[in-house]
């Protein structure tokens, strides 16, 4: 029998739009929208029992149609996603919500309506200045105008209860994330960054309930299993935060002696560390929520510590020793964060590596071969 | 005649004393962008002013871009990031001396996100540099085609806001009545610039609003609100009413009208204004002009309503606009100023221009009928020019864009 932490790494694995979205729909006849990374309010999606769907590319697939549409020069996840889009694969979902998290995602909103004239187009412009005395009420307004679009959406109001009871359900959904990432922290061995990766993406497309409970079995399964203990070198990724890298490239890091502690991956997942207020104005409760207890990440202006601040915060909370940079081609926001927090690691002396990845990517043999190297010189010459 | 000439001349001349200003005048400096700013705010307190883009563009022009680049790669920067930060980047790295002189540091940044995101990245890492207060100016995108009043409101919250720190800096509290005049001043600016470019709906157009725009437009951007801001475009204006009067335009006998969407090669500018100028093409209008507002809705700054004008004007800039937006103002612009064909420049350094382009493409060519040329390269990276490349496609467009005015087919 297998091992139950690996029987349910195995059902995340296979979870898809096709499967999962499809069956869910045609049991519930409910709605299923689409979240473009990093951040979207999938509260008040939920609320009006809308699925909410998250974006993440196509993986490796050519994006002949989409290559019409948008250059060659912009990252992978926007041509991949369209491509899916225009192949039809994406007709699940009856309609997509844009976050202002770059260039990119912006325009992408209008590109969208153009070429899919019968869906819900939303954008959602989230602050970049959040210590305005103003960005309190814009944010709650602008998650007020969300509510009314999603509530048109499903054909029924979306009220200020049910948005009560579903902050609550992702509530607990992030709290069972970070207790995996807990878990990963103190025994790293235990569940690998890939295995953690393949239960959180999951819930890009299982019901929030239904994904809590995996997630939370996983983690009971994981502390309970008698995996040995493993050494290698603690580290922290970062740069990964909405293209993702393919599972094999996570792989290929822990198979040549990385033990990843943390990592930004899907962090739009578990994007709050703590608990949204569940009583008052659900609404005003997740935009303070936004406003004061966001992670730092690239796409986001306004904390008051730095972005290499907080970077070398994670690791010395995680007991890292090193740092893996891990940007998607293309990607302005986290390309222009790196040599600002390169220059901060090499300030404390934290050692890193650096690559740019690729949904593509499907060789990894270099990428071995320059992590053991890494690995070796920081664990044996530091 | 005694005007022609002046508009380049005299812009030359104004620039070269702007930077000589900032090089050695007094009062504190802020660093700031051009898209949908809040200039007349910072003029109110006595601030001289620092435009990092103009300062890239600058360099581009004079060639010293490519060098300054690979500076800011040295450091980190990847190739696939915007060539003018990088350009910037480079700059701060030779000492903030450019072709143009040496820039002073900065008391603060203010950062207008009106569209570009890149910006938000930019000031971010200027701030790593210098160690002065970063205030952003957030200005939620134009999802729509009027801005929610929510958006609004925020907006003017945040201008408040930044009165305060601008009084802080400067030591001086806020005279609404210098305010006012700044914002007179910019009004009648805005009202000649946009009389030099309406005047392009003339046969031939006396002015090109893309080759010649790119210098003419200078003033509004760099020096909006002052009096020699004013002088310039009366100046300006009394070269375009002598070039109508005499029916003469920027290239001899005007055989093309066109739109251009998108930012100049600046590296490379002359040989790009020679590809077009060949087939006798006139750029009646562009998006790049209007790169840090758009008066051609009526917009004007008002003295009458100080905050709520400069609002509108950062929310209503062009690359805070939408996609349908902006192409509703492309068209709206063909038809204004009987351009026959649309020209896309695509840059890779400018996300905020570029994403969507290829679909605007495709919306004008399949859902228009629009004749339209797709161009790539770059605004500020001398690396993506292939001048070869650019010749065969504008070549192979024009000759078709004949042989369609002839009648004869093209295969």
């Amino acid at each position: 029998m297998p091992n139950p932490l690996e029987a349910i790494v195995e059902r995340c694995r296979r979870a898809s739009i096709q499967e999962d979205v499809l069956s869910w729909k045609r049991t519930t006849g409910g709605k299923a929208v689409g979240c473009f990374p990093v951040y979207v309010p999938e509260e008040i999606l939920h609320a009006g029992e809308i699925l909410p769907v998250g974006i993440q590319g196509g993986g490796g697939i050519d994006t002949d149609l989409a290559d019409s549409r948008i250059q060659s020069f912009v990252c992978s996840i926007a041509r991949s996603t369209l491509e899916l889009g225009l192949r039809r694969d994406l007709d699940a979902l009856d309609g997509m919500v844009f976050p202002n998290i770059c260039d990119v995602s912006k325009n992408l909103a209008g590109v969208w309506r153009r070429n899919f004239p019968d869906r819900k187009v939303e954008y959602v412009h989230l602050p970049q200045n959040p210590e305005s005395a103003y960005a309190e009420e814009y944010l709650r307004a602008e998650f007020g105008r969300l509510r009314e679009s999603f509530a048109e959406l499903a054909g029924r109001p979306i009220s200020y209860e049910s948005l009560r009871e579903s902050l609550a359900v992702f509530n607990r959904n992030r709290r069972s994330i970070q207790d995996l990432y807990r878990l990963r922290v103190e025994k790293p061995w235990a569940v690998t960054a890939a295995e953690t990766h393949l239960l959180v993406r999951a819930g890009r497309f299982l019901p929030k309930e239904v994904h809590t409970s995996l997630v939370e079995e996983g983690t009971v399964a994981a502390e309970a299993s008698s995996r040995r203990r493993r050494d290698g070198l603690r580290v922290v990724i970062e740069g990964a935060f909405c293209e993702q890298p393919p599972v094999e490239w996570l792989e290929t890091l822990e198979q040549a002696g990385c033990l990843i502690v943390d990592d930004d991956l899907q962090i739009g997942r578990r994007w709050f560390d703590r608990d949204v207020e569940t009583g008052g104005d659900p609404l005003a409760a997740l935009a303070r929520a936004y406003l004061r207890t966001s992670p730092s990440a690239s796409i986001r202006h306004g904390d008051e510590i730095s972005r290499s601040q907080a970077l070398v915060a994670r690791v010395r909370r995680s007991r890292a020793q090193g740092v893996i940079f891990a940007a998607a081609k293309f990607c302005e926001p986290a390309l222009f964060d790196y040599p600002i927090l390169r220059a901060a690691l090499e300030r404390e002396g934290i050692p890193y590596l650096t690559f740019e990845f690729e949904e593509k990517m499907s060789v990894f043999e270099s990428v071995r071969s320059q992590v053991e190297t890494f690995v070796e010189a920081s664990l044996f010459f530091a | 005649m005694k005007h022609q000439g002046v508009g380049r001349d005299l812009q030359k001349q104004l620039m070269a004393g702007w930077y000589r200003e900032l090089a050695e005048g007094e009062g504190p400096v802020a660093y700031l962008f051009i898209s949908g700013n809040v200039v007349e705010l910072l003029r109110a307190f006595g601030f001289r002013v620092v435009y990092p883009e103009v300062n890239a563009l600058q360099c581009g022009v004079r060639k010293v871009a490519g060098d300054l680049i690979l500076k800011a790669e040295d450091q980190g920067y990847s190739s696939d990031v915007c060539g003018y930060v990088k350009n910037d980047i480079g700059l701060v790295a030779s000492g903030n001396v450019g072709p143009f002189g040496k820039l002073p540091k900065p008391d603060l940044l203010l950062c207008t996100y009106s569209g570009c995101a890149t910006y938000l990245k930019w000031f971010e890492a200027l701030a790593e540099i210098y160690r002065v207060p970063l205030v952003m100016l957030d200005v939620p995108y134009l999802r729509a085609e009027e801005p929610d009043p929510h958006a609004v409101r925020y907006v003017a919250g945040q201008l408040q806001e930044l009165v305060a720190v601008c009084e802080r800096i400067s030591g001086k509290r806020l005279s609404r009545e210098r305010l006012s005049e700044i914002l007179d001043r910019s009004r009648r600016a805005e009202d000649l610039w946009m009389e030099i470019l309406d005047s392009c709906s003339g046969t031939p157009s006396p002015f090109d609003a893309f080759f010649e725009a790119v210098f003419f437009m200078a003033p509004i951007y760099v020096l909006r609100g002052t009096e020699d801001c004013v002088r310039y475009y009366e100046s300006a204006l009394a070269e375009i009413r002598e070039r109508l009067e005499h029916r003469i335009g920027p290239v001899e006998g005007e055989r093309h009208r066109i739109v251009l969407e998108g930012p100049p090669p600046w590296p490379h500018f002359r040989a790009f204004w020679d590809l077009f100028k060949k087939w006798g093409v006139c750029c009646v209008s562009s998006t790049y002009c209007r790169v840090g507002g758009i008066w051609d809705r009526g917009f004007r700054h008002d003295p009458s309503r100080p905050f709520e004008s400069i609002a509108e004007y950062a929310v209503r800039c062009y690359t805070n606009l939408s996609l349908e937006s902006r192409r509703r103002f492309m068209r709206e612009q063909l038809e204004r100023f009987r351009a026959e064909a649309l020209v896309i420049h695509s840059v890779k350094s400018c996300r905020v221009f570029s994403v969507g382009q290829a679909d605007t493409r495709d919306y004008f060519s399949r859902e228009r009928s629009v004749p339209t040329l797709f161009l790539e390269s770059d605004l500020a990276d001398p690396r993506y020019f292939s001048e070869a490349q650019m010749r065969n496609r504008i070549d192979a467009f024009f000759e078709a864009q004949e042989h369609l005015r002839k009648g004869v087919p093209c295969s």
